[in-house]
């Protein structure tokens, strides 16, 4: 199976550019977007097969981002990462079908098994 | 009009009435009879007003005792008398009337009372939950605010540790390896705390299950040995038999039972005892007690004990929040976390939980 190729779309610009980085050491494809405009056309550009989206972006609500992603990437898995969990993430998780939800920080072997799984799953469904 | 007056009045108009029958009876008995019927008269009139002030007396002095006795009753004095009897089936029905009304008062008064202490205590229970919960909202607010700047501390070091581990040789490279490794503790640490608050502030659905308190205990036992070994601390078991299963997170209870038993192996010297209790409180609560005989806890520290971040630990050993924490949950579980202590004697905690899991939804948020 191929390393995934992975989107990160968060506006914390630090955490994204570093964690492309230490992705790309592992392997990974990996670019990262800032912001839902961004993601948008990244996706058009290089479909993805992985997106880590952080629910929290400013400016547009994540899910309608979300919806936006799925219809584009109707065989794409999504994890969401998020500097807090409660209820409504959770219920947002389930909602637009997203493979997981971490909670930053995360531990970088926790979140590569996550995409792993993610990509295992795409394969079972989807071949590209 | 007073009922003297009346009395007056009336007799005065029968006694007219009646002299105006003698003067039309006795006219023509000649001077003799009249002064005879003057006299009759005058008799009649003086024993009439006796008569009248008696009768009249008999009533009113009944009703302003009764009066009285009201006003003292409306001053709030339940113990006031009421007249006594006096034989008039009237004024008796009166007092009877009076003596329920006032001991229906004095028990509406007494209720009234219990109430509003009533009142009064679950008004404070509410502030305490509410600061409680708003500093659970806050908490949790900083909790979030900080997991974005920690995600960024850890991928950076992270990715620092990437490179050195493909590095060559250079100056000072044995002690990059370690400075890193105590920068992601760090944030693991940081961690550890954002996830707590967090998970305290959530509103998270209660799994309800079975659940039987003595095993609960038992393995809380078992999870602790170590520390306890280490400590040198007993640990006695007191189960109730025939305890009613009780319903409700197992996992969130246990969590909440280390977290009490912990803290008492952290607070006692070594060859200090805890005794665990488990018991059926009534019909509707069960209660584990979990009793060290330790250094207890200081007034001053007994007040804000279940206050965030709030604890006696050396800087570095516990967050605070274990107790903070352990109280939010039991109020999700519809329960309760009481304590008592004395110092130098020890301390009680105990746990409350109903038989039945009513679903407690934090408010707010």
């Amino acid at each position: 199976m191929n390393k995934a190729h992975v989107l990160i779309v968060d506006d914390e610009r630090e955490f994204a550019t570093t964690l492309t980085e230490r992705l790309r050491l592992r392997g990974y494809e990996a670019r990262a977007a800032f912001t839902a405009e961004a993601a948008i056309a990244a996706v058009a550009a290089s479909s993805p097969d992985v997106v880590l989206l952080d629910l929290n972006l400013p400016g547009v609500r994540g899910v309608e981002l979300l919806m936006n992603l799925r219809q584009q990437l109707p065989h794409g898995e999504i994890i969401l990462l998020s500097g807090h969990l409660d209820l409504a993430d959770k219920i947002e998780g389930v909602r637009i079908d997203a493979f997981g939800l971490l909670l930053k920080p995360v531990e970088m072997s926790e979140l590569t098994e996550k995409i792993d799984a993610a990509q295992a799953k795409r394969g079972m469904h989807a071949p590209r | 009009m007073s009922i003297h007056q009346r009395f007056f009045v009336g007799f005065v108009l029968a006694l007219a009435g009646g002299a105006l029958v003698g003067v039309i009876a006795t006219a023509g008995l000649g001077q003799a009879g009249a002064s005879a019927a003057a006299g009759v008269l005058g008799v009649l009139l003086a024993a009439g007003i006796g008569a009248a002030h008696y009768l009249a007396r008999r009533i009113s002095a009944p009703l302003r005792k009764l009066e009285d006795s009201m006003h003292r009753v409306a001053e709030g004095d339940f113990m006031a008398a009421a007249p006594p009897p006096t034989g008039d089936a009237e004024i008796a029905s009166l007092t009877a009337s009076f003596i329920q009304m006032r001991d229906r008062l004095k028990d509406t008064m007494i209720s009234l009372e219990l109430a509003v202490d009533n009142l009064h205590d679950k008004q404070e229970q509410l502030v305490e939950v509410e600061k409680l919960a708003s500093l659970g909202r806050v908490a949790a607010g900083v909790a979030h605010e900080i997991n974005n700047p920690l995600a960024v501390i850890n991928e950076k070091a992270g990715l620092l540790q990437d490179f050195l581990a493909v590095a060559g040789e250079f100056k000072h490279r044995e002690r990059f390896g370690p400075l890193l490794e105590g920068i992601t503790d760090s944030v693991k640490r940081c961690r550890a705390i954002t996830h707590r608050l967090l998970g305290f502030a959530r509103r998270v659905e209660v799994t309800v299950e079975p659940l039987d308190l003595n095993d609960a205990v038992r393995r809380v036992r078992e999870y602790l040995e170590a520390d306890r070994a280490e400590k040198g601390v007993t640990i006695e078991l007191r189960p109730a038999a025939g305890l009613p299963t009780v319903h409700t997170d197992r996992v969130e209870f246990e969590q909440v039972l280390i977290n009490i038993v912990k803290n008492a192996i952290d607070a006692l010297p070594a060859g200090g005892t805890i005794v665990i209790t488990t018991r059926a409180k009534n019909q509707r609560w069960l209660q584990i007690v979990v009793a060290d005989n330790g250094p207890g806890i200081p007034a001053d520290n007994l007040k804000r004990l279940f206050e965030p971040f709030f604890t006696t630990k050396e800087k570095g050993k516990g967050t605070g929040l274990g107790l903070f924490v352990s109280h939010g949950i039991m109020k999700k579980l519809g329960g309760r976390i009481l304590v008592e202590s004395v110092v130098a004697m020890g301390t009680n905690f105990t746990l409350e939980l109903p038989v039945r899991h009513v679903a407690q939804e934090i408010s707010g948020e």
